[in-house]
């Protein structure tokens, strides 16, 4: 029983940050509806300019006032404006972009201004930290768990007595239970947006600079761990229920203190299992929790009353331009295989043929995201699996790397499987979550493992021979690379333009009408995922037979997550968009790898931008300038007197209702698309 | 309970259903049957239950007590897919067109589901491309429901009336044998509505399916429907013969008073 309470007692602080974490984020969610995964990047961003200010002697007090108060909710002001306004009555996917856009964003940024120096100790806010002030039957009180505490019920109270008694808070909870009905009784949601973004951007920054003293070191990291934590927190919630989050989030940070404190010290699985354990839990909540499993519609009686918003739509080239790209690309892609083969230098064949790799895990992100509509944030951890399997059959059992790439991507797709089955009941938002979660504890605690990636140190992966002919050397390794580029493209072109293709559209039209006709809409998702994941699988295996070897830091969490934002900012609708994405980021790394190390990550910084942007050009970066100037070539055309030459994009984007909030119907929205088309 | 026979069997039966929203009670005890070949109509004022009932019938929503019984299989356990496999097809109050998609492309992923032509393997091997009789067979349902014009615009930009029209024509390709439409003319002009009318005629004409129909245009009830129930606050306050059912004088007061 002592021993419970003093391995306990250490996580009642930890408990309090992912509580504030966990309300914050269940603030925005239901107040703007958008599933802020930036919400430990904006906590360590204020963690960071408390420290950078502490350490340049200003008065604590000082620094926290301008990291806690001034900043964060600034911060958050800002993005509600510039961004997530426009976002309300977008799909999730919409949504999810710009904020994973600003996970990678804000600490790359954060990085390069200040420097990527360790810093250790980080100060805390009140208290000494170690300093014990009282017994608590019996037990130490230290500092740390004092003031973290105090603080933490001073916060809460502060929240509590906002949504209890001001008109504000009253509307909040009005659009917390039921937005479109508040909207309908002249709640201001716009306002209640900005509000909620700047309340939860106060509570992450206060949890930042409070989380901050319980590591030896401040580091990034530690604070998308806490993210976790904090959606956690909120299941428990169901991210409804503020109360039940802040009781989920003492609970889960003592429940992590405890089995840290059981588990046999110095282990793998010691490293692993506390940071995962949010996500295991919050995994197991997803799946329990009748609340997840009960329609959208039924839990807000008025969803209902307005059109969805419209999807993505395909775009529509005037036939010429069609023709006109179908050549050029066939050009381009023909020289391209001929440079490689030739005279390009074999380090950059290297580079070209992780391009390549990248180029197949990215037609998995587009057959799912682009063509099915669901978002997967484990990309990167199906690849990691595909090649740890490809690495360990050719160790153990001497497979050649092409059988050992096919196994590995038919793992892949039954993990996927496995990982659909339960989280697709949930829809929405869920999959994202679950997906998120396999990555959390794949990476950190399976590829760790002797048996899997030999602990952080990796394994070797060797190149494949076929017959009697090694592809040992870069150039013919790139020659088996390409043509499992192009077979995979075709497959992906293929499933477009078929049965399954058509079924996915009709189901990302309107799944209501698609499951009326008969499609089997669940078999359809399962479908799709367990491809992709298997494709991601087998770009894996390129990767790391490339590489010549794989551990687990290839293929981190955080790898997904910039996957998506590099595919979806060049185009996460095409298939050509896959491969440009694909080249572009291996090509910048190498280059950005020669930059001092301050700017590692200038390249993800680079691609979180643009992923703000998304909002405004789903259709992808890469799209959007061909459009541009396609349509300033007609006008300078026309400006010669040659008229309806008849490259302008005819028929543009369905992009999402951009105005305030309220939806539009019917032919409002085709003008509404139109005019952003036009301001575009 | 269930009608075994089946010989005699209804086509559709809906036996006791019931649901509550939280504590509005949608449907109470709500009983119909459904005969091969006939018109059903079903009247009732706004909020009466009815969308609700179709959607209990068809599985997009659960009911919380009562059953549900195609050709005497039980069938309120399927899911909205498998019923419409069975042979249910609809079209919905509010559109719910597949955005993006042709009214073209509707029809060829519903005729292909139909037929359960499709699979991803032939898809791979090249063969996931419309061929040339689904083409044609397509083409003739537009023709048919005064689509051709509009095949290839973009759901989003049809008027309402062709939106409907396409819903239809969706729930036609499949041959079902019981068509369940929810307030098909709501929205749309004299013409447009005359159109659709024709086409219910028409379909009326194979005698294999059995049509429910959810509308507030009494004018068209009296032409297409053979039968008539009236629901008023999820209760079935009548069900019979047309001209009976508007006759009477509770019906009388409960839907023209309230319209
Ligand atoms: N998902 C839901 N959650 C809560 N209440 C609902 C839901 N769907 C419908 N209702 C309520 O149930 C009642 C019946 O709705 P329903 O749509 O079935 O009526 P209706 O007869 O189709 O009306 P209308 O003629 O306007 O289409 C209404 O009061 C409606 O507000
Ligand atoms: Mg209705």
């Amino acid at each position: 029983m002592s021993q419970l309470v003093a391995f306990g007692l250490p996580g009642v602080p930890l408990g309090c940050v992912f509580a504030l974490m966990g309300a914050g984020l269940v603030l925005t969610y239901r107040a703007s509806g958008v599933f802020n995964l930036a919400f430990g990047a904006q906590a360590y961003v204020s963690a960071l300019v408390f420290y950078v200010s502490v350490n340049h002697g200003w008065p604590k007090w000082a620094a926290a006032i301008l990291a806690i108060v001034v900043l964060s909710p600034a911060l958050g002001l800002l993005l509600d404006r510039i961004i997530f306004r426009y976002t309300r009555n977008a799909s999730q996917f919409v949504k999810l972009v710009p904020a994973l856009g600003l996970l990678i964003v804000l600490p790359s940024a954060a990085q390069m201004i200040f420097g990527d120096s360790t810093r250790l100790s980080p100060p805390a806010l009140l208290l000494d930290t170690s300093k014990v002030y009282f017994h608590f039957v019996g037990f130490a009180v230290n500092g740390n768990e004092l003031s973290t505490t105090v603080i933490t019920i001073l916060a809460v109270a502060f929240l509590w007595s906002m949504l209890k008694f001001t008109k504000l808070g009253l509307e909040m909870r009005a659009v917390v239970e039921s937005p479109r009905l508040a909207q309908l009784h002249g709640v201001r949601s716009d306002l209640i947006g900005a509000v909620a973004w700047v309340l939860s951007s106060l509570f992450a920054g206060l949890a930042g600079v409070l989380l901050a003293p319980l590591y030896a070191q401040l580091s990034s990291l530690n604070f998308t761990d806490l993210l976790v934590a904090a959606i956690a927190a909120g299941a428990f919630g169901a991210f409804v229920s503020l109360p039940l989050t802040l009781i989920g989030g003492v609970f889960l940070g003592i429940a992590q203190e405890l089995i840290s404190g059981y588990l046999p010290t110095g282990s793998t699985i010691a490293a692993g299992v506390p940071s995962a354990f949010p996500f295991i839990v919050l995994l197991v909540l997803l799946i329990a929790l009748p609340r997840f499993r009960v329609k959208r519609e039924v839990s807000d009686p008025m969803q209902g009353c307005e059109p969805p918003p419209p999807c993505l739509d395909a775009p529509r080239r005037p036939t010429a331009v069609f023709v006109g790209s179908r050549i050029l690309a066939a050009a381009l892609a023909i020289s391209f295989a001929v440079s490689v083969l030739t005279w390009i230098p074999s380090n950059w064949v290297f580079t070209l043929g992780l391009g390549v790799a990248y180029s197949v895990i990215f037609l998995s992100i587009v057959l799912l995201t682009g063509m099915s509509g669901q978002v997967s944030l484990a990309q990167a951890t199906f690849a990691g699996i595909g090649a740890f399997t490809t690495g360990q059959l050719a160790i153990h059992l001497g497979l050649s790397v092409i059988a050992g790439a096919l196994i590995g991507g038919l793992i892949a797709a039954g993990a996927g499987i496995l990982l659909a089955l339960p989280t697709l009941r949930l829809g929405g938002i869920a999959l994202a979550l679950g997906t998120l979660g396999f990555a959390l504890v794949v990476s950190d605690i399976f590829f760790p493992l002797s048996w899997v990636g030999n602990g952080g140190s990796g394994i070797s992966v060797p190149r494949p021979a076929i017959g009697a002919v090694s592809l040992a050397s870069n150039r013919s390794f790139m020659i088996l690379a390409l043509i499992v580029l192009v077979v995979a493209s075709v497959a992906v072109a293929l499933i477009r333009s078929g049965t399954v293709g058509r079924e996915l559209a009709a189901v990302r039209g309107s799944e209501v009408g698609a499951e009326s006709i008969g499609i089997n809409t669940r078999r359809l998702r399962i479908l799709t995922i367990a491809l992709a994941a298997g494709l991601a699988g087998i770009g894996g295996a390129i990767y790391g037979s490339l590489e010549g070897s794989v551990s687990s830091n290839d293929f981190s969490y955080e790898m997904s997550l910039i996957f998506v934002v590099v595919v979806a900012t060049v185009g996460v609708r095409t298939i050509s968009g896959a491969i440009e994405a694909g080249l572009a980021y291996a090509v910048l790394s190498q280059l950005i790898s020669t930059l001092p190390s301050r700017y590692a990550s200038l390249l993800a910084f680079l691609f979180g931008l643009a992923a703000l942007t998304y909002v405004r050009h789903p259709e992808g970066v890469v799209d959007y300038v061909k459009r541009s100037i396609l349509n300033l070539s007609e006008t300078v055309l026309a400006y010669f007197g040659y008229h309806g030459i008849g490259l302008r994009f005819t028929s543009g984007y369905v992009t999402c209702d951009v105005g305030d909030g309220n939806g539009l119907a019917g032919d409002d929205r085709l003008e509404a698309k139109r005019d952003v088309d036009g301001g575009a | 309970m269930t009608d075994m026979t089946p010989g005699t069997a209804k086509l559709l039966k809906v036996m006791n259903l019931s649901k509550c929203f939280g504590g509005l009670e949608v449907l109470r005890h709500v009983s119909i049957a459904v005969e091969r070949g006939e018109v059903l109509g079903i009247i009732g004022p706004n909020g009466a239950g009815k969308t609700t009932l179709f959607n209990c019938i068809l599985g997009v929503i659960s009911a919380d007590a009562g059953a549900v019984i195609l050709e005497g299989k039980r069938i309120d356990s399927l899911p909205v897919w498998k019923r419409a496999d069975m042979g249910m097809a609809r079209t919905f109050q509010r559109l719910e067109l597949f955005s993006g998609m042709t009214p073209r492309e509707h029809l060829l992923v519903a005729d292909r589901v139909h037929r359960h032509s499709g699979s991803i393997f032939k898809d791979l091997r090249g063969h996931g491309v419309p061929a040339r009789e689904e083409l044609d067979r397509v083409s003739d349902v537009l023709e048919l429901f005064d689509l051709a014009e509009v095949a290839d615009t973009p759901a989003e930009a049809l008027s309402l009336g062709h939106g409907r029209l396409v819903e239809l024509a969706r729930a036609f390709i499949l041959e079902p044998i019981l068509l369940m439409l929810d307030e098909p003319s709501s929205g749309l002009d004299a013409s447009e509505t005359e159109l659709i009318i024709t086409m219910l005629e028409r379909l009326q004409g194979n005698g294999r399916t059995a049509t429910v129909i959810v509308e507030h245009d009494l004018q068209m009830v009296r032409r297409v429907a053979s039968r008539l129930a009236v629901l008023n606050s999820g209760e079935l306050i009548a069900d019979g013969d047309v001209g009976t059912v508007l006759a009477d004088s509770q019906v009388r007061q409960v839907y023209l008073g309230s319209t």
